[in-house]
C-alpha cells in the first residue's frame, strides 16, 4: 500500500483528473461515459477531449490510480471494443486527499471571510 | 451472438483525427491510440449537428496541446545532449567506440596477435587461391565470341588415346556439310629453327588455317593477319609474329615487317606483327604463326590427303542461333557417316569417336581438378581459422565478463555491448583480411607459375576486385559471426555474473565449454580431412618416385647441340655423321667418360607419340594403324649410356649406315602389340611415309625394355628406334660418366665447339634434373596440399591447448579439492588428458567419415593409391592423436602443479 508521502506527490491533481477520479468513485465506466459524466455532473463547465481524456487516463494509469477492467460486460450489452476503468484504493486516497486540501483551501478562506458558507470550485 | 457483417467505414473527421492523432503521438509511444479514436468516434457520431463544431474545435485543441506538450518533452531530453546535429552524434559515437575497441585490443596483443595472424592466413591463402580460380576457371576468355568457341576432340577411346587430332580431309568434310558451326579453325605448332635475326634459337610457330585470327579477334598492331590466299600450299611462305616475340627478337623494329627470317631452312617473309594478348591456341606459348606453306610436312600429299594423318587440332565457331548440343548431334552424325564410309581409316579396335566442348573447359580441364581441390583445401583452412578464432572470442569474453556486467549495470543495452563486440571483431577481421591481402599478394607470382604447369591459360590472374570483393565478405562475415555468435556471458543472471566474475571465475560455464570443444573438434576434423588429402598426395608423389623410369638415373648428362647450319650444307646427314662421330671419339676418350650417345629426343621430355601405320612382312602387308608410337632415331651406345636394357637382339653399330640393310629396334610394348609371342628379331617391317607410300623394309635386330619416355605417370607407349645413320641425326647428346656428370659439362662444350663452332650447346640436365621436373607438377601439389594441412594442423594443435589451458585456469579449485580430497597428480593429468584425446578421438571419427566421402573427388589427382587407403587414414589418425596429446600434456601438466591449498584459500 502506498503510504502518505506517495499521496503527497500527486497533490495538487489537475482538475481533469480530479474529475475522472470523482466519475469512476461509485462504478466502473468506459472513456465515453467518462466524458458524459464529467460533463453532466458540471453541467458542462468541463468537457474533455478524446485526447486529453486518453492522456490523463495513461498518466493515471502510470501512477496506479486507476486500473483498467480486465472483466468487461457481455458483448450483448455493450461494445466489446470498450474498455473499462475502475478507481484504485490508492486513487481513492489521492481524492479524497485532495477533496481536504481544496476544503482545507477553503476553511482558511471563509475564515477571512473571503467567501461565504457554499464550497464552490474554483476557475 | 448477433451476426455481424462488416463494420461501416468511419466518417471523414474520424479518419481525419485517427491521422492527426498519429501525427502528433506516434502509435509505437501511445498505446491508448485506438481507444482515443473509439472515444472520438462515439462523441462525433452522438453529438446533435449544431455543436459539432464546438467539439471538433475542443478535440483539435487537445490534439494541439498534447503536441505542444511533446515538445517541451523533448526539449528538455535534447538539453542534456551534445549540440550536435543527429548525423555528427552517430559519427562521434562510432569514433568513440573505436578508439575504445583500439585501445582494449591494444591491451590484449596476445588476442590481437593470434585473431589476425590466423584469420590473415587463412583469408590470404583463400584470396590467393579464388584469385587463380577465378582468372583460370571463372574470368571468360578474352575473346570477342569466346562463348561460341568450341574445341573438337577425336579420341580413340580403346587404345587409350584422349584425342588423336584430325586430318585435313576430315576439317574439309566436316567444314562442307556443317550447318551449325560457322568457322573450323585449324591450328598446329611446330619447333621451328630460326636463323636471320639475333642468335639462331628453336622457336614455336603456329601453323594455322586463315579465321584463326577473325576468329579469335585477334588483330595486327603493324602489318596484316593471313588472308584465305595464303593458305594454298604454293602460296608465298609468311609470317605472324605475337607481339611478345617481336618485342624479344626484334627489338620491337617495325622495319621487321617486310623481311624474313629462316625457319627450318625456308626463308619466310614476316608480314605482320599481333597486338599485345593473351595466345591460348595450343599446349604451348606460340612466338609466331605461319602459313602452312612455311612447313615442307604440311604442303606434303600425306598432311593434305591422307585420312588417317591427325596432327591438326580443330577449333569450331558455333554458327550464329546454334547450340552447343544441336552441333554435338550434327557433327556426331557426320562422325558417323565417316566411319561408315572410311572403315579402314576408323577401325573399330581403336573406338574413334568424337567429342565437342567449350573451348574455355579444354583449355582449364587439366588444372580444374587441382585448383577446385586447393580451393577446397584452402575454404577448410579458413573454416578452421575461423572456428580458432571464434574460440578465442569466447574465451576472452568469458576473461571479461566483470567488464561487460559492469557496463551492463552502468546503463549499456544489450545492443550497446553487441556494437562494441562488432567494433572490435570488425577492426580485427579487416586487419587480418589486410594481412591476408599482403600474404595472397606475396604468394601470387609463386602460384601463377605454378598454374603454368597445368594450363596456359594464366595471362588474366590478378587480384581484381572481385578477389577484393571477395576477402571483404569473408573478412566482414567472420566479424559478425564471432560478434553475435556467442552469447553474452551475464545475459542470463547480471547479478550471479556480476557476482562470480568478482571471483575471478566464470559463470553459465557449460554452454560456454560445451561451445568450445564443439569449435575444437570441428577443427580436428577439418584438419583430419586435409591432413587425407595430403598424405595420399605424398603416397602418390612417393609412388611416382618409386616407378622404374626404364633408365640408370645416375651420372647421366643430357644437353642440346643444335646445328643452326642446316640446309646451307649440301648433306646435312653425312656433315652430321661426321660431327657427332669425332664428338663421340672425343668425348669418350675423355677422362670419366663410360658412354657417349647421341639422340633426337631427350628421356621424360621425348615428343608425343603419333598414330602410324606399320606393316609386316608376310603379315598384314596392307599396314595396321597404331593409335600412338614414337620413332626415336639414335646413335649405337644409346641404350648402354641411358642405362636401358637391352632385352633381345643387339644394339645398333656404326655399320648400320646407308649402305648396308635398313635395321630397327622395337620396345617390348611394340614388339607386344605387333607380334604376340612370336619371336620378332630377324622379322621386317615398313612404315607409311608422309607422302603416303611405304618406306623400305627395316629388319627388327633387337627389343629393348620399356621406358617412361613420356612422362612417369603415363602408359607403356610403343617405341621404335631407328639408327640415326639410316634416318637422320638428333641433337641431345648424352653422356655417362663414372662420377658427377655436371663437372664434365664445361669441357663437353669446350670439345663440341672445337669441332663444331656453329652448334651451341645449351640445356644441360641430368637424367635426375629431367625426372625431377617431370615429377614437379606433382610435388608442388604435393607441397601445397600438404601446407595447408600442417597449417590446419597447427591451428587445431593450438586450439585444443588454449581450449584445455584455458578450462584449467577455471577449474583450479576443483583439482585443487580433487588432490586434498585424495587424487594424486597423475589423476588430474589424466584427467586432462582425457579430456584432450576425447575430442581428437571424436574428430578422428568424424573426419573419418567427411574424408571417405571426399577423397574420391580426388581421384584423379592420385598415382596408384587408392582414394580410401587404409594406412593414409590409419596413419593420419596416429598423427592427429599424437599431436592433440602433445597439446592437451601441457594444459594437463599445468594442472598437476595447482597447489590444493592455495587453491583452496582462494575459494
Amino acid at each position: 500500500m502506498g503510504n502518505t508521502a506517495n499521496v503527497d506527490e500527486h497533490l495538487p491533481l489537475s482538475e481533469q483528473a480530479f474529475q475522472i477520479l470523482l466519475s469512476l468513485l461509485d462504478r466502473d465506466l468506459h472513456g465515453y461515459a467518462i466524458i458524459k459524466d464529467v460533463e453532466e455532473r458540471t453541467s458542462g463547465g468541463i468537457v474533455l477531449s478524446a485526447s486529453t481524456l486518453y492522456s490523463a487516463i495513461k498518466r493515471m494509469r502510470n501512477a496506479k490510480l486507476i486500473k483498467e477492467l480486465s472483466k468487461r460486460p457481455s458483448p450483448d450489452l455493450d461494445d466489446e471494443r470498450r474498455r473499462y476503468y475502475a478507481i484504485s484504493a490508492f486513487g481513492k486516497r489521492v481524492a479524497r486527499a485532495e477533496a481536504e486540501r481544496v476544503s482545507a483551501l477553503a476553511d482558511m478562506a471563509r475564515a477571512k471571510s473571503l467567501i461565504g458558507g457554499g464550497v464552490r470550485h474554483a476557475r | 451472438m448477433k451476426g455481424k457483417s462488416l463494420p461501416p467505414r468511419p466518417p471523414v473527421a474520424v479518419r481525419l483525427f485517427d491521422r492527426l492523432l498519429e501525427l502528433v503521438l506516434p502509435k509505437g509511444s501511445w498505446t491508448e491510440h485506438a481507444e482515443t479514436v473509439e472515444v472520438f468516434s462515439d462523441l462525433y457520431v452522438r453529438t446533435p449537428r449544431r455543436k459539432k463544431p464546438a467539439m471538433l474545435f475542443r478535440e483539435l485543441r487537445g490534439l494541439a496541446r498534447l503536441f505542444s506538450a511533446r515538445l517541451t518533452f523533448q526539449r528538455e531530453a535534447n538539453r542534456h545532449m551534445p549540440k550536435h546535429p543527429p548525423f555528427f552524434n552517430r559519427f562521434s559515437d562510432t569514433f568513440a567506440g573505436i578508439q575504445h575497441a583500439i585501445r582494449g585490443l591494444a591491451n590484449n596483443p596476445g588476442y590481437t596477435f593470434a585473431f589476425v595472424l590466423t584469420l590473415g592466413l587463412g583469408i590470404g591463402a583463400n584470396t590467393a587461391i579464388f584469385s587463380i580460380v577465378n582468372g583460370v576457371l571463372l574470368q571468360p576468355l578474352p575473346y570477342p565470341d569466346a562463348d561460341r568457341i568450341m574445341y573438337m576432340k577425336q579420341p580413340a577411346r580403346l587404345a587409350g588415346t584422349e584425342n588423336s587430332l584430325f586430318s585435313f580431309p576430315e576439317l574439309a568434310e566436316y567444314r562442307a556439310e556443317s550447318r551449325t558451326i560457322s568457322e573450323f579453325v585449324e591450328f598446329g605448332d611446330w619447333t621451328f629453327t630460326v636463323v636471320g635475326h639475333g642468335d639462331p634459337h628453336r622457336a614455336t610457330g603456329g601453323l594455322v588455317s586463315a579465321n584463326y585470327f577473325d576468329v579469335l579477334g585477334i588483330r595486327p598492331q603493324l602489318g596484316r593477319t593471313l588472308t584465305i590466299e595464303d593458305e594454298d600450299r604454293a602460296a608465298t611462305p609468311i609470317a605472324v609474329l605475337t607481339h611478345e616475340y617481336w618485342v624479344r627478337v626484334f627489338g620491337s623494329d617495325p622495319d621487321a615487317i617486310g623481311t624474313s627470317f629462316e625457319l627450318n631452312s625456308k626463308p619466310v617473309t614476316i608480314v605482320g606483327v599481333l597486338e599485345p594478348g593473351s595466345h591460348y591456341a595450343g599446349r604451348r606459348k606460340q612466338d609466331f604463326y605461319v602459313n602452312y606453306a612455311s612447313n615442307d610436312h604440311y604442303v606434303g600429299a600425306s598432311m593434305q590427303d591422307d585420312r588417317t594423318h591427325r596432327m591438326t587440332d580443330a577449333f569450331a565457331l558455333l554458327a550464329p542461333g546454334a547450340t552447343l548440343e544441336q552441333a554435338r548431334t550434327e557433327l556426331g552424325a557426320l562422325n558417323d557417316r565417316f566411319h561408315e564410309a572410311f572403315p579402314q581409316d576408323y577401325p573399330e579396335r581403336f573406338g574413334f569417336d568424337l567429342d565437342v566442348l567449350p573451348w574455355r573447359e579444354q583449355l582449364t580441364s587439366s588444372a580444374r581438378p587441382t585448383l577446385l581441390m586447393l580451393l577446397g583445401a584452402v575454404g577448410m583452412v579458413l573454416l578452421i581459422a575461423c572456428a580458432n578464432v571464434a574460440n578465442l572470442t569466447l574465451t576472452r569474453l568469458v576473461k571479461r565478463e566483470r567488464e561487460f556486467a559492469v557496463r551492463a549495470a552502468l546503463g549499456a543495452g544489450k545492443g550497446q555491448l553487441r556494437k562494441q563486440l562488432l567494433t572490435e571483431t570488425l577492426l580485427l577481421s579487416l586487419a587480418g583480411a589486410g594481412f591476408g591481402l599482403v600474404v595472397a599478394k606475396g604468394s601470387l607470382d609463386l602460384l601463377v607459375s605454378y598454374t603454368s604447369r597445368f594450363t596456359l591459360r594464366t595471362g588474366e590472374i590478378g587480384l581484381d576486385m572481385s578477389v577484393l570483393g571477395f576477402t571483404l565478405l569473408v573478412a566482414v562475415g567472420a566479424a559478425v559471426l564471432f560478434a553475435f555468435g556467442p552469447g553474452l556471458p551475464f545475459s542470463k543472471d547480471l547479478g550471479s555474473s556480476l557476482t562470480s566474475a568478482g571471483s575471478g571465475r566464470a559463470s553459465g560455464g557449460v554452454a560456454r565449454r560445451r561451445a568450445q570443444k564443439l569449435l575444437v573438434v570441428s577443427q580436428l576434423t577439418v584438419s583430419f580431412v586435409l591432413l587425407i588429402g595430403a598424405g595420399l598426395l605424398v603416397r602418390s608423389l612417393v609412388n611416382l618416385t618409386r616407378v622404374d623410369p626404364g633408365f640408370d638415373l645416375e651420372n647421366v648428362v643430357t644437353m642440346d647441340a643444335i646445328d643452326f647450319s642446316g640446309g646451307r650444307i649440301n648433306n646435312a646427314r653425312e656433315w652430321n655423321r661426321q660431327v657427332f662421330t669425332e664428338i663421340r671419339r672425343q668425348l669418350k676418350g675423355y677422362p670419366g667418360v663410360r658412354s657417349v650417345a647421341v639422340a633426337n629426343a631427350v628421356p621424360f621430355k621425348t615428343q608425343s607419340p603419333r598414330p602410324a601405320t606399320i606393316r609386316v612382312e608376310g603379315r598384314q602387308e596392307d599396314g595396321i594403324q597404331s593409335p600412338a608410337a614414337a620413332f626415336i632415331s639414335i646413335s649405337p651406345d644409346y641404350f648402354e649410356t641411358i642405362g636401358t636394357r637391352l632385352l633381345r637382339g643387339r644394339d645398333f653399330t656404326m655399320s648400320d649406315d646407308t649402305l648396308s640393310a635398313n635395321v630397327a629396334i622395337l620396345n617390348a610394348t611394340m614388339a607386344e602389340a605387333y607380334f604376340g609371342d612370336d619371336n620378332p628379331l630377324g622379322r621386317r617391317i615398313a612404315f607409311l611415309g608422309n607422302q603416303g607410300n611405304w618406306g623400305e623394309w627395316h629388319t627388327i635386330v633387337g627389343i629393348a625394355a620399356d621406358t617412361k619416355s613420356f612422362g612417369l605417370n603415363g602408359s607403356d607407349v610403343g617405341v621404335v628406334y631407328r639408327p640415326a645413320d639410316q634416318n637422320f641425326w638428333g641433337s641431345t647428346i648424352a653422356i655417362r660418366t663414372i662420377g658427377d656428370p655436371m663437372l664434365l659439362v664445361e669441357n663437353a662444350r669446350e670439345i663440341i665447339r672445337q669441332i663444331d663452332p656453329n652448334r651451341p650447346v645449351e640445356n644441360f640436365a641430368t637424367l635426375g634434373d629431367l625426372r625431377s621436373e617431370d615429377i614437379a607438377p606433382w610435388r608442388l601439389n604435393t607441397t601445397l596440399f600438404s601446407t595447408f594441412a600442417l597449417l590446419a594442423l597447427v591451428i587445431a594443435a593450438v586450439g585444443i591447448a588454449g581450449v584445455l589451458a584455458f578450462n584449467v585456469s577455471q577449474r583450479t579449485n576443483e583439482f585443487g579439492i580433487r588432490m586434498s580430497l585424495g587424487a594424486d597428480r597423475s589423476n588430474v593429468l589424466m584427467m586432462v588428458l582425457n579430456e584432450g584425446t576425447k575430442m581428437a578421438a571424436i574428430g578422428v571419427v568424424t573426419g573419418g567419415v567427411v574424408a571417405y566421402g571426399l577423397t574420391r573427388l580426388m581421384t584423379g589427382l592420385l598415382f596408384e593409391v587408392e582414394p580410401v587407403d587404409p594406412a593414409t587414414f590409419a596413419g593420419v589418425a596416429v598423427l592427429l592423436l599424437g599431436v592433440a596429446g602433445v597439446g592437451s600434456f601441457l594444459p594437463a601438466r599445468k594442472a598437476t602443479l595447482v597447489n590444493p591449498i592455495d587453491a583452496l584459500k582462494s575459494e
